[in-house]
């Protein structure tokens, strides 16, 4: 998959003038311009300290000396880099859609992914395949290093099934109150796909979910009586599989369970102060920027 | 538990064609979709608005099976033998051999009734009754009561008949009262053996007891005096058995006769001179379970006598025939004298040869022999002087059989006679030359008038042996005997006829019933009970005997009975019927498409 696929010029001269958006202050590392949790040197006030020996000198306020007879620091906020990480639900329910599920996730990692590198931020792109978590490349932090990234992530692939709680809980470096983490599913799991998110809040990490549904799962155009089979289900005779007579009740019970799927999401994720959103595939990736991720405040 | 029509049952086959179907159905079309999840979870959202919903598939086939189960059942029309009201219908056998005892003296009959009795106990439960006897005749004795005081009522004044079995006449009711209540239980109370029954219960009540019958009565002339005759049958088993012969009520001769089973044995006695002997009696006392057959009697009745007046100028003809026949007293009369005469006697046969009163006598029977003029309804027409052989009549009639009885008419001739058209209710009995030369008449209050329409001694029939036996049926008419037969089976009619001269005439029946006759010539008398009748008229007495049917004397077998609990409509129209279980089969098809499609389109919209 070329890379322009995932994020053209287009896309990439809307997102020059956006930044993700971080609430908390971070504890981050050296080097990038997110403000942290720490003083430092950066040129923002932060706060007063008294003064004790062995303290530069060259920081102490006489303005405040000479009225408080006192000596006091000026303290100024740390600016550091944060390390983003997405996790990409690869499950074969994600190859679904028109366009595909999967194919939307990717662009939208890889729209999260120049968002971070632009604010000086790394980011790392994660598969999550069956109960594992596959890097797909390493930590990116510069713009030629994101676009042979989004090489890499242009070519993962989906299929099989995946337990979110699990693969999300064997990431290798899930960090620690350390950038923002975004999980990008279709949320149609019977995995605990909460208690991932509860794990990596547990780990101080900001939560973004993003949930991808195709038009047809949003509101299915099927009737009569048939056997539903799910693409993650391997036998005719797994559970997952439902035979059913599609018809207005069903169709609007399947409305009313969707409403309450989408309900219990925000639910919960407004709870735990996690942003939410869930996309359309065939929403241009343009109106998912300013429609749905800026009214989200992931992006600013 | 039964059914009206259980041909409607091959309906319920309609039950493993069902599940055929539903086995063959087409199933449901594979889909794959990127995620069953919100599918599964709207079941918990179509719970909410069809509790029932996952159970759908199996209501709708649990709807099927109801509606061709129900549909079956209900073109099979099921009648609930417990729980509803039922209509017990109860046919009780009331023949003579229902009167067989078993060892405890009960006869069969009396056990039936008590039997009925314990079933019309069960009509406090809201149950009725009805009772069908079925004796000579078949009829109703109780007629549909839940009143089990009304029921005991009826069945307490039952009486075991002495006839045969009307039982198809019952079964004939029985269907009728089936028909108007088609889940009514029918019993059937009987000793007969039925090899075959359907639509009905049969309770037997024989208990193959053993009886010895007396049939076949005869009592005939023979060269060394009169022979008594009958057949004496022993049914289930071998047995001695002692025949007795009874004379004038006295026990005159017995004799042992050894009887197989079912065998039966002749028994004769001969007696030299029956006159002076007024009954006989042959009997038997073996201790069987039937005594109704152990008996039978022979009345030997002497002729009643006739008076006649014989009005005749030249008598000597009929003065010998009436002296030869030897019945009563025979006044000759000059004809000149007969006005007179006439006057202060009472004759039972009135002769007039060759003359014609003024006035009839109001009462006897009158014949006119050649008569100078002709009485009402009958016009001289001339005289024909053709001879021609005597003819009886074409047409027969009763009069033809009781003057011509024993008479052969051979080569009696007639050399002239008087030609008559005669009315309507002159009856001709014999011709000449197709002229009517011998009519009678009857009138309103039954006196009878012969008129014979030629000279005798313009015929060589006071020559013949027939004229002797035409005078003797001229006083048989006059007074004929009380009774046609002697021997009569019970349901059986017999003649009785009332002599014009007598006040009346009594049958008295074995049980004492009266029966009197007044103003009838002849009369019909059913005898009704078995055993010895007496008849009396005026101070004349004899009697005859009635027996019971000879097949009451042993165990009958029918062959089969049946009950239709068919409406009436289906029985009478089988094609109307196999029409209407199409209807019904196509109705439960259309059914069972409406139902699935119904709650289809309930879950589509």
């Amino acid at each position: 998959m070329d890379k322009r696929n995932l994020l053209d010029d287009e896309m990439i001269a809307l997102l020059e003038s956006r930044d993700l958006n971080i609430r908390s202050l971070m504890d981050g590392m050296f080097g990038g311009k997110r403000r942290s949790a720490y003083y430092g040197t950066s040129m923002e006030f932060a706060d007063f300290r008294e003064y004790a020996p062995g303290d530069d000198i060259r920081r102490i306020d006489w303005n405040l000396y000479g009225r408080l007879d006192k000596l006091y620091l000026k303290l100024f906020t740390d600016e550091r880099r944060q390390h983003h990480r997405i996790y990409i639900d690869c499950s074969a329910s994600m190859a679904w859609g028109k366009p595909e599920k999967h194919l939307t996730a990717l662009r939208l990692a890889a729209l999260i992914g120049y968002l971070a590198v632009s604010g000086m931020d790394k980011v790392s792109w994660y598969a999550l395949e069956g109960n594992g978590c596959l890097s797909v490349t390493d930590a990116v932090s510069s713009r030629d290093a994101l676009f042979t990234g989004l090489e890499r992530l242009g070519e993962v692939q989906c299929g099989g099934e995946t337990d979110i709680e699990a693969s999300v809980a064997s990431s290798p470096l899930p960090g620690y109150h350390d950038g923002i983490s975004f999980i990008i599913s279709d949320l149609l799991t019977d995995s605990d796909w909460k208690s991932a998110v509860d794990w990596l809040l547990y780990k101080k990490q900001e939560v973004c979910v993003i949930q991808v549904l195709s038009r047809d799962e949003m509101a299915p155009a099927l009737s009569g009586k048939l056997h539903l089979m799910d693409s993650e289900a391997e036998t005719e005779d797994d559970s997952r599989n439902r035979r059913m007579n599609i018809g207005r009740q069903r169709m609007l019970a399947y409305a009313a369970a969707y409403e309450w799927l989408e309900n219990d999401i925000k639910s919960f994720c407004n709870k735990r102060q996690v942003r939410f959103f869930s996309v359309p595939t065939d929403e241009k990736l343009s109106r998912m920027l300013f429609d749905k991720a800026i009214r989200s405040e992931m992006i600013q | 538990m039964s059914f009206q029509t259980p041909s409607a049952l091959w309906l319920l086959l309609g039950v493993p064609i069902l599940i055929v179907i539903w086995l063959i159905r087409p199933q449901h079309e594979n889909r794959r979709v990127s995620s069953s999840y919100i599918w599964r979870l709207s079941d918990r959202f179509m719970k909410r608005r069809l509790p029932l919903s996952n159970l759908t598939r199996w209501l709708v086939f649990l709807l099927q099976f109801l509606l061709v189960s129900g549909c079956a059942i209900l073109a099979a029309g099921l009648i609930m033998g417990h729980g509803g009201k039922v209509d017990y219908l109860v046919i009780l056998d009331s023949s003579a051999s229902m009167r067989t005892k078993n060892e405890d003296g009960e006869t069969r009959f009396d056990r039936a009734v008590k039997l009925i009795k314990d079933l019309a106990k069960e009509t406090s439960d809201g149950h009725s009754l009805s009772v069908i006897t079925a004796g000579e005749k078949a009829g109703y004795t109780v007629s549909g009561s839940s009143s089990r005081t009304e029921i005991n009522d009826a069945l307490g004044g039952l009486v075991c008949g002495w006839g045969g079995s009307a039982l198809p006449e019952a079964m004939t009711l029985a269907q009728l009262f089936v028909y108007e209540h088609p889940s009514a239980e029918v019993v059937l109370y009987t000793d007969q053996t039925v090899n075959e029954y359907d639509g009905l219960s049969v309770v037997d009540l024989s208990a193959e007891e053993w009886n010895a019958a007396l049939t076949d009565l005869s009592v005939s002339s023979s060269g060394a005096g009169f022979e008594i005759s009958a057949r004496l049958t022993s049914w289930g088993r071998d047995e001695r058995i002692s025949v007795g012969l009874t004379v004038n009520d006295k026990l005159i001769y017995a004799e042992n006769h050894d009887c197989l089973s079912g065998t039966a044995e002749n028994i004769s006695f001969t007696i030299g001179d029956i006159s002076g002997i007024s009954k006989i009696e042959i009997s038997i006392d073996p201790g069987d379970a039937l005594d109704a057959d152990n008996r039978l009697v022979y009345y030997n009745d002497t002729e009643q006598t006739c008076d006649t007046a014989l009005i005749s100028d030249t008598p000597i003809y009929l003065s010998s025939a009436f002296s030869a026949v030897n019945r009563g007293e025979v006044s000759v009369i000059p004809s000149n004298a007969a006005p007179i005469a006439l006057q202060t006697g009472v004759f039972d046969l009135y002769v007039f040869d060759g003359c014609a009163p003024e006035s009839f006598p109001v009462l006897g029977t009158i014949v006119l022999i050649n008569p100078p003029s002709l009485p009402d309804g009958l016009s001289s027409a001339g005289e024909s002087d053709q001879p021609g052989q005597l003819m009886a009549s074409a047409a027969g009639s009763g009069y033809q059989t009781k003057l011509l009885s024993d008479l052969t008419l051979d080569r009696v001739s007639i050399a002239k006679h008087q030609r008559v058209n005669a009315s309507d209710d002159w009856t001709t009995v014999c011709s000449v030359s197709e002229d009517p030369v011998l009519l009678v008449r009857s009138n309103g209050i039954g006196q009878t008038t012969v008129v014979l329409l030629f000279d005798l001694h313009d015929s060589n029939l006071p020559m013949k042996a027939d004229f002797v036996g035409f005078v003797r049926n001229l006083l048989n008419l006059a007074v004929p005997p009380l009774a046609d037969k002697k021997i009569v089976t019970v349901g059986d009619k017999l003649t009785v006829t009332v002599p014009q001269t007598a006040n009346h005439l009594s049958v008295i029946s074995p049980e004492g019933e009266t029966t009197v006759f007044d103003y009838e010539s002849e009369a019909e008398y059913k005898a009704l009970s078995a055993g010895p009748h007496r008849l009396i008229c005026d101070d004349y007495e004899t009697g005859f005997f009635a027996v019971i049917p000879e097949s009451e004397g042993h165990r009958q077998t029918t062959e089969s009975l049946s009950i239709s609990h068919e409406t009436a409509e289906t029985g009478a129209e089988p094609v109307e019927a196999v029409s209407g279980l199409w209807k019904i089969i196509a109705a439960v098809l259309l059914l069972i498409l409406l139902a699935e499609w119904g709650i289809y389109i309930y879950e589509q919209y």
